[in-house]
């Protein structure tokens, strides 16, 4: 028992260790003080920080990258809890062809998403504009809260909903006094996951963003074609600190569903 | 107390009228007529899929009638939305808001019905007093046991003093000794309220226990209604003579006055039933109006079955069940069998297999039309 125990250990470590050490490799990389990006680094600094920060293209694909995020994240999650509850509700073809519907755009490759899109803004003049973002972006996130949300909804009690009724309630106010809270692990990991979906889309953004409006990971990329300069290992680590945060709360709030059942 | 529930407050009378309830071509219930005196306890009886589920949901809304209508206190509930019925009901699985304390599930309600603070506060602890649960109040459902969740859901379906209660299997999911402790609860409850209840159960000792009257239900119709003791003593059919309480059954025909079995014949003139019409019909005494004595006792005068003399049939003991305060005997008759209780006083009148003697007194057989002939 405690040698198959040490057995797995031996595995599954060196595979975890595997799996993120190049993205660790970036952090030290942004504390250098030298002005290319070599590993390991000579001199510890913050310069490549205050550049991040202090630099108007930088920050302000952060911030747009943040607003995006926020915005996507709240309208998915209103769109997303609603289709899986309507799914919830329904069985036979029509479930199945709309679950399949609402999962596509996990499926598709984001360039050809990317390229329908494009075709489609640039006649619409949604290219390089916020409502643009939202829309494609929301697009991409609206899966992770569908089956999130779907999951929570199988073992919901539809006696609650019953009860709330008979109670005095109307549907919509049964539906956000007693449906749901009883659901909120899942909203809000649908939540944290269509954030992220958002913050991280690069190849779908790149089609449709423009020199006025880029989001963070479009501002990199487009960097590292011009200049490589270990500002981008700073922006790097920003990105990583606030999507691993958001992903660390999912993952807390999963367990605590499953431990509150 | 508030006024709303002074204990003298009387629920209101539910009329059933035609009430049709089909899913495409299937028909789940059919013309179920009935009505409910105000303040009375009524019991819907039934195997699943009979029917009583789907009637109690079509009076609480969940479903929509094809056909019929419901009335309460003499108002139709049947273009009522769910919301504004103003019922009271108790769920098998609690159905407790998991996301509220005890006190915030029992506000609930009195909260949708847009009530002041204080008012909210005087019914929720009266509710809660009536219940025993009080020092409960600020626990989670998931902190509360099977039979203080059940509680709860009570609390919560009584507080704003609905005029009708509607129980769906709210005990089948507690324990032989929950169950009984508050069947005696929601007794007393029904007692001091007044108020009117419809109560479904698949559990016949609980339906006997219970009820004022019970609505036995098969197949998507009512079968008989009557109190707990005109069901036991005079079941109108075979199907409520099995379902509630246990019995011998002997097949037979019946002519004139007269039932004919493989065993002889017996006259009927002093049963309880001596019905007009003749053809395949079923022989049914009640376990304890049976007397079981070893074959080779000697049969009662007049053992013929002629005549208003005891009548008295042979048969095999096929098992013996020990309950404590009697002995129940399964016997196999020819054209027939079922249980026959015996007091136990020490002895046994013979082992598994054994031959033995039953006899009863002629006023006690029932003759019942056979529906499977």
């Amino acid at each position: 028992m405690r040698k198959s125990r040490i057995a797995l250990y031996a595995f599954c470590v060196p595979v975890a260790l595997w799996l993120v050490a190049p993205t660790l490799v970036v952090i030290p990389l942004s504390f250098t003080a030298d002005r290319s990006l070599a590993f390991p680094p000579r001199e510890f600094s913050w310069r490549w920080y205050e550049s991040f920060f202090s630099s108007s293209q930088w920050l302000g694909g952060l911030l747009n990258s943040l607003q995006i995020g926020l915005l996507v994240a709240i309208i998915a999650t209103v769109l997303g809890t609603l289709a899986a509850y309507g799914l919830s509700r329904v069985s036979g073809f029509r479930k199945t062809f709309s679950n399949s519907l609402l999962v596509l755009p996990m499926l598709v490759p984001s360039v050809i998403f990317g390229v329908g899109l494009y075709a489609l803004f640039l006649r619409m003049g949604l290219v390089g504009t916020l409502p643009g973002f939202l829309i494609a972006h929301t697009m991409l996130a609206l899966p992770y809260v569908v089956v999130n949300v779907g999951a929570v909804l199988v073992s919901y009690d539809r006696q609650l909903e019953r009860a709330a009724w008979i109670s005095g309630a109307s549907k919509p106010k049964a539906f956000l006094t007693v449906t749901v809270p009883a659901i909120m692990p899942g909203v809000a990991s649908g939540f944290l996951f269509a954030f992220i979906t958002s913050f991280d889309e690069v190849i779908v953004s790149m089609f449709i963003s423009n020199p006025y409006l880029q989001t963070l990971p479009v501002r990199m990329y487009s960097s590292l074609q011009r200049e490589v300069d270990p500002t981008i290992a700073a922006a790097a680590s920003v990105i990583m600190t606030i999507t691993t945060a958001a992903a660390l709360i999912a993952i807390f709030a999963r367990t605590r569903r499953k431990a509150d059942t | 107390m508030s006024p709303e529930h002074s204990g003298d407050v009387t629920g209101a009378a539910l009329q059933l009228r035609g009430v049709t309830k089909r899913f495409g071509s299937f028909t789940a219930i059919e013309d179920i007529s009935l009505t409910i005196e105000p303040g009375e306890f009524v019991t819907f009886l039934g195997p699943s899929g009979s029917g009583k589920t789907t009637t109690l949901n079509c009076i609480a809304g969940f479903e929509e009638v094809t056909a019929g209508e419901i009335l309460l206190g003499g108002n139709s509930l049947t273009s009522l939305p769910i919301h504004k019925r103003n019922l009271g009901m108790v769920f098998q699985g609690y159905a407790l808001f998991p996301h509220m304390t005890v006190e915030k599930n029992i506000a609930y309600p009195l909260k949708q019905r847009k009530l002041p603070r204080a008012a909210i506060a005087r019914d929720v602890a009266f509710a809660l007093e009536t219940v025993g649960l009080t020092e409960f109040k600020d626990r989670m459902p998931t902190q509360l046991s099977g039979g203080q969740r059940q509680r709860v859901a009570l609390a919560r379906a009584i507080c704003f003093g609905p005029p009708l209660l509607l129980m769906d299997e709210p005990l089948s999911a507690l324990d032989k000794a929950l169950r009984e402790q508050l069947q005696l609860e929601i007794r007393r409850i029904h007692r001091e309220l007044g108020t009117t209840v419809v109560f479904v159960t698949h559990d016949q000792d609980e339906a006997l226990a219970l009820s004022d009257r019970i609505v036995v239900f098969d197949k998507g119709r009512i079968v008989q209604i009557g109190t707990p003791r005109e069901l036991y003593q005079n079941p109108e059919n075979v199907f409520v003579s099995e379902f509630v309480g246990e019995s011998v059954m002997i097949a037979g025909s019946y002519a004139d006055g007269e039932f004919s079995t493989e065993a002889g014949r017996f006259s009927t003139a002093a049963a309880s039933s001596s019905p007009q019409w003749s053809g395949p019909a079923q022989m049914m005494i009640r376990p304890e109006r049976i007397g079981i004595a070893g074959a080779e006792a000697s049969a009662p005068a007049s053992g013929d079955g002629s005549g208003d003399a005891v009548h008295s049939v042979r048969g095999v003991i096929e098992d013996i069940t020990y309950v404590g305060n009697a002995v129940k005997y399964r016997v196999g008759l020819p054209g027939g069998g079922g249980i026959v209780r015996s007091q136990d006083i020490g002895g046994t009148v013979g082992d598994i297999g054994a031959p033995v003697r039953l006899s009863w007194n002629p006023a006690d057989a029932r003759i019942l039309a056979r529906e499977d002939a």
